[in-house]
């Protein structure tokens, strides 16, 4: 078992997972799809990345195995839920406190003139 | 579900297949389920294109983390594949040098001294690498550099005593196998005593 650590950064699919991950718990289609809805589309993650990036997160304490099932009537029991653990929610955090200065500072720095977010629909 | 997509998720189980069993045993089932609600939502072909473009990679990072039982990235990789392309370089090189002196070699030499001699360089060769490699990465790792040396050199000395000569012997193959072996475990074992002293 690793060491429960921060990372000093996140890949971008790390990252969309934690924040697909920010508001529900989600099994991993689920996960896989609002990553992709989050991202634009510009994250397109197949199940070997996912599982792989989920393995992985699993490992460092980032998320966790949710054991409250939906009812199964609505679902299948063989999916598993994934959520955020408390060490995943202080990464993204830091993650989008960096973000958020880097966007202040090319602000600041008229990097970003005109520059419009993209809309999400 | 149609007949395209049922055969879709026998030919994707079939490809899990080449993940490494311990990941398999814990994600199998997961994969699989994602892959069908994947064809549920998305037409065959864009499914596919998605797997067949995440595919090489991610076994490949599968099997390096299971090797190395840790964190471990191809990125990360730099010393083995140096290790590995050395081990390529030396055999294609070796492979074209026997054409220029191989002969020339056999003449001046007896056939048993020229073989002794190739038989210590395999030594040699795996005992370097041995200790190249050994100092970053787990046994296992070292096993295939190791079995990669073994076929660069049988094709290195099997085209350098030509048709009807050391290939064809079957103590000559056992013996080349002893010898790369017996470089690479002295290898190891210097390796591992001097990591104790530290």
């Amino acid at each position: 078992m690793r060491q429960k650590q921060y990372r000093q950064t996140l890949t971008p699919s790390v990252f969309y997972i934690l924040l697909a991950l920010c508001d529900r718990e989600r099994h991993g289609y689920e996960i896989m799809k609002q990553a992709e809805y989050d991202s634009i589309g510009k994250i397109e993650m197949g199940p070997g990345t996912l599982y792989g990036n989920i393995k992985r997160m699993l490992a460092d304490g980032l998320i966790e195995e949710a054991y409250k099932r939906p009812d199964p009537e609505f679902d299948d029991e063989r999916r598993k839920y994934y959520r955020l653990t408390d060490l995943g929610r202080k990464q993204l955090s830091m993650e989008l406190e960096r973000y958020s200065t880097a966007i202040k500072l090319a602000s600041q720095r008229n990097l970003l003139p005109g520059m419009e977010l993209p809309k999400l629909s | 579900m149609n007949k395209i997509n049922d055969k879709s998720i026998i030919v994707y189980g079939l490809l899990l297949n080449f993940y490494p069993k311990s990941y398999l045993k814990e994600y199998r089932n997961l994969m699989e389920q994602t892959f069908k609600d994947m064809l549920k939502d998305n037409n065959n072909f864009k499914v596919w294109l998605r797997v067949v473009k995440e595919l090489p990679t991610s076994l490949v990072n599968e099997h390096m983390e299971n090797i190395k039982g840790g964190k471990m990235k191809v990125r990360d990789n730099k010393r083995l594949i140096i290790a590995i392309s050395t081990s390529i370089v030396c055999g294609i090189a070796g492979f074209f040098l026997s054409f220029l002196i191989g002969e020339g070699l056999m003449e001046v030499l007896s056939d048993e001294i020229a073989m002794l001699l190739m038989f210590v360089g395999v030594a040699i060769y795996n005992f370097v690498i041995c200790l190249f490699i050994g100092r970053f990465y787990s046994k296992r790792i070292w096993f295939a550099g190791f079995s990669i040396n073994i076929i660069v050199w049988a094709a290195l000395i099997g085209n350098l005593s030509g048709p009807g000569g050391f290939v064809d012997l079957w103590y000559g193959w056992i013996a080349l196998i002893i010898f790369a072996f017996a470089g690479s475990y002295i290898g190891s074992m210097l390796l591992k005593k001097r990591q104790t002293i530290r």
